[in-house]
């Protein structure tokens, strides 16, 4: 199936010969991303999710390149994996084939539609599609499909801070198919019958986290980023 | 607190299922009264005491306290009644004057620790004040009943059998506190009890029922006059005692003879008639001995009941 | 009235029974406290399960809050039993110990005796629920902290720290409440019987018997289930959804007061009328 859908594009690029290389929509992507050596932001996560609340959530995010992350908060917070590994994941993995698909015109930007498709069969990805911006070099937006998380959507704005363009909210949006579901331990004489009260799997939701308050390139020693055992 | 009545039971009955355990009974009980309330074993005492009470609620009758009706002045009647009912039973966890304080507070009553420790020792239980009551002897319990019968100084204290258990030292102590209380302290006392020679030493009035029924009521003095007395004479010469006896009208009176002891059916008033017949008849007298009690009064009562 | 309450709580207080309760919930709520120490990682990833491959969780959600929550929710059995073992002895013990008789034959109504006594009952029960509160929240907060709470029902509720006392208040005075009842049913057994093992043993066999009936959801049985006061018990749970369902708390509420009262009515009327003979 994979091979047919690769076959396809590059029949369809190869038809549309004044279309842009994507590998170097890509590069440009990765150079301008690799300026930032690393930061540290305050995050804002607030959840709207269906079968799950929780209340909005302050804590601190830490990145080095070329991937590594680390989420802190004094309190609760819930972010999402996929959203917060999606760009630096996306310029580690290698093995992928671009296809230029067309242009979009988005609230007055001009915007390249990329398709990436993992080469690796064991890749959780089946597609991504990425909107980009290459009058800044930035993914205005992206959405993935996986074989195990269902598909995923990320919409993101940016701001200046210092000199740097970076990321100043996301929208995390997805439709998840598969979710192991907690059981219930509160239940010694349900007021429901038990078929009803069967916990239902969160499927959809969106999140939206808010960045600010950047510090840029000061230096984040690679210890920092090791896992702390319990 | 004046009244003419302390006690007036008009036709008091009560059934258990097919039991008649009170039937019709009527008494009176007057202030300073030393009332004996007697009656065989399953006679209905316990079950009028209880009615008293306010433990058991009667099928008929009314009962009034200090001329006021039981039912409608039941608190104001009992802050001044105080009660041992059968067996004395206590909270056997907490000590004999906790017992007492927790007893004193519930009747609402404001007594001092002093006056707990002066009613312990009335009865004898001064000593043991401050023991668990769990470790109290059956008399040191009964004892202990007397004492919560007493600590809220009531005008009328209602026994019921208030010396089982106790050794004749205490059976002593118990009837002249009884007598104390009644003719020092002007209380009335409601004395239930089948050990009948205890009720004739300290009685003035009683009712004898049997089978939930009045048999006889009236003043002690009245009722042992009412019947003739045995009275046995002591006689040095039996022989010569007989030949007299039988040559004249006391005959007819003797109920029995043995060896020196001749027992005569006599009334009062015959006891010192018979006495100067033998003197003048020149036999020696060596005891004249009236055996005529209320517990052969009672015992006679009933049996002809029985009969 | 206030004096023979305080009178019927020393008596409470001076029995040794009074206070298996008390130890029970000191002893019991540590050890579930020191086995969550050590084995609640667990316990929280099948919690969080559903959600952990696709999220990244930060903070102490493995906090007192978490394992008051859990305590509350396992006991819910338990409790009732410690609450019988003294309320059914409040007029049965006097039978036993043959004190009715010294107790019923002083200057106060049976109606002001019975009714010290039932709140006697009743305050010893709220007693041991705020027992449960402070050693699940207090000695919990000093051993796990504080923090969010994750809850499990239908769906996944995480509630945030500032949000979390007041519902923990509300779901131990709802228990209370729903112990205050259990306490009212083993009280109306105590005045029929004169020993505390026949109360002890009904109130918990209907308890016991309710609660399977709701748990069979058959037929007859299901219709029959909301009209059992043990389908009403468990609604503390209410408290820790978003949003609450007050009009279902306050009917539930509302038909557990109820039954307190019908079980003190009962209990007046049938010791009011009732003759003492022993």
């Amino acid at each position: 199936m994979k091979h047919f859908i690769l076959l396809f594009f590059v029949f369809v690029t190869s038809i549309n010969a004044a279309a842009k290389d994507p590998n170097v929509i890509i590069k440009n992507l990765q150079k301008k991303f690799e300026e930032v050596k690393d930061y540290e932001a305050d995050v804002k996560v607030k959840i709207d999710m269906d079968m799950l609340k929780a209340p909005e959530s302050k804590a601190k995010i830490y990145f080095k390149q070329p991937d590594k992350v680390k989420i802190k908060s004094e309190s609760f917070s819930l972010l999402p994996k996929q959203g917060i590994n999606f760009l630096p994941g996306l310029f580690i993995k290698k093995d992928f084939t671009a296809v230029y698909v067309r242009e979009d015109n988005w609230n007055g930007l001009k915007l390249s539609v990329i398709k990436i498709i993992p080469l690796n069969e064991n890749s959780d990805i089946s597609i991504s599609t990425l909107w980009v911006d290459e009058s800044k070099n930035v993914v205005k937006k992206a959405e993935v499909s996986t074989k195990s998380e269902g598909t995923f959507s990320i919409d993101m704005s940016y701001a200046y801070a210092d000199k740097y363009y970076m990321v100043s909210a996301m929208k995390f949006s997805f439709d998840l198919n598969k979710l192991n579901a907690g059981k219930s331990m509160n239940d010694a004489t349900p007021t429901e019958p038990k078929n009803k009260r069967k916990f239902k799997r969160p499927t959809k939701g969106t999140v939206y986290i808010n960045y600010s308050d950047y510090k840029i390139n000061k230096g984040i020693p690679d210890s920092f980023f090791k896992t702390d055992k319990k | 607190m004046k009244y003419e009545k302390v006690i007036e039971i008009e036709h008091l009955s009560k059934n258990f299922k097919n039991l008649k355990a009170v039937n019709n009974l009527c008494l009176n009980v007057f202030p300073g009264d030393v009332f004996g309330f007697l009656g065989p074993n399953g006679a209905g005492k316990s079950t009028t005491i209880r009615m008293l009470l306010t433990l058991i609620s009667p099928n008929e009758g009314t009962i009034k306290i200090f001329d006021k009706p039981l039912k409608q002045n039941r608190e104001t009647i009992l802050k001044k009644v105080g009660a041992i009912v059968e067996k004395p039973d206590f909270y056997g966890y907490l000590t004999a004057i906790k017992n007492l304080e927790i007893l004193a507070k519930i009747s609402g009553s404001d007594i001092t620790k002093k006056h707990l420790m002066e009613t312990l020792e009335i009865v004898g239980l001064e000593k043991r004040y401050n023991s668990k009551v769990k470790t109290f002897s059956f008399g040191m319990k009964q004892r202990l009943g007397i004492a919560q019968a007493l600590i809220h100084d009531p005008d009328l204290i209602i026994l019921d059998e208030p010396t089982t258990g106790l050794d004749p030292q205490g059976m002593k102590e118990i009837r002249e506190l009884i007598l104390l209380l009644s003719k020092e302290k002007g209380k009335t006392i409601f004395l239930s009890s089948h050990i009948l020679h205890e009720v004739e030493f300290v009685a003035n009035r009683m009712i004898i029922i049997d089978k939930g029924t009045t048999v006889v009521e009236g003043l002690v003095s009245d009722l042992l006059n009412s019947t003739a007395l045995k009275v046995t004479f002591e006689l040095d010469d039996p022989a010569k005692a007989t030949a007299l006896i039988n040559a004249s009208q006391w005959s007819g009176k003797l109920s029995s003879a043995a060896n020196e002891r001749f027992i005569f059916a006599l009334e009062r008033n015959e006891i010192s008639a018979l006495n100067k017949y033998f003197i003048e008849n020149g036999l020696a007298v060596s005891a004249v001995i009236p055996a005529r009690s209320l517990e052969e009064y009672f015992l006679n009562l009933t049996e002809k009941g029985d009969k | 009235m206030i004096s023979l309450i305080g009178i019927e709580l020393y008596k409470i207080f001076k029995k040794w029974r009074t206070y298996i309760g008390f130890i029970a919930i000191g002893v019991l709520i540590p050890v579930i406290q020191v086995a969550m120490h050590f084995e609640g990682d667990g316990y929280l990833k099948m919690l969080t399960r559903g959600l952990s491959s696709a999220f990244e969780f930060t903070g102490n959600l493995f906090n007192c809050y978490l394992i008051a929550h859990l305590v509350l929710s396992v006991l819910v059995i338990h409790i009732p039993f410690l609450i019988t073992l003294v309320s059914g002895d409040l007029l049965a013990g006097e039978a036993t110990n043959g004190t009715y008789r010294i107790l019923l034959t002083r200057p106060v109504s049976r109606f002001r005796l019975i009714t010290a006594k039932y709140i006697a009952g009743l305050i010893y029960s709220n007693l041991l629920v705020a027992c449960l509160a402070f050693v699940s929240l207090g000695i919990g907060y000093l051993i796990f902290g504080a923090g969010e709470l994750i809850v499990v029902r239908d769906s996944i509720i995480i509630f945030a720290k500032d949000d979390i006392l007041w519902r923990f208040v509300l779901a131990y005075g709802y228990a209370a409440l729903s112990m205050m009842l259990v306490s009212s049913l083993a009280f109306m057994f105590s005045s029929l019987v004169e020993n505390s093992i026949g109360p002890i043993i009904s109130t918990m066999t209907v308890i016991i018997v309710f609660i399977i009936i709701s748990s069979i959801k058959i037929g007859f049985f299901e219709t029959l289930s909301p009209y059992l006061f043990t389908s009403h018990m468990n609604l503390w749970t209410s408290f820790f959804d978003d949003p609450i369902e007050w009009n279902k708390v306050i009917e539930s509420g509302a038909i557990l007061a109820a039954h307190c009262l019908f079980f003190y009515g009962v209990t007046l009327f049938i010791f009011t009328k009732k003759d003492i003979s022993s």
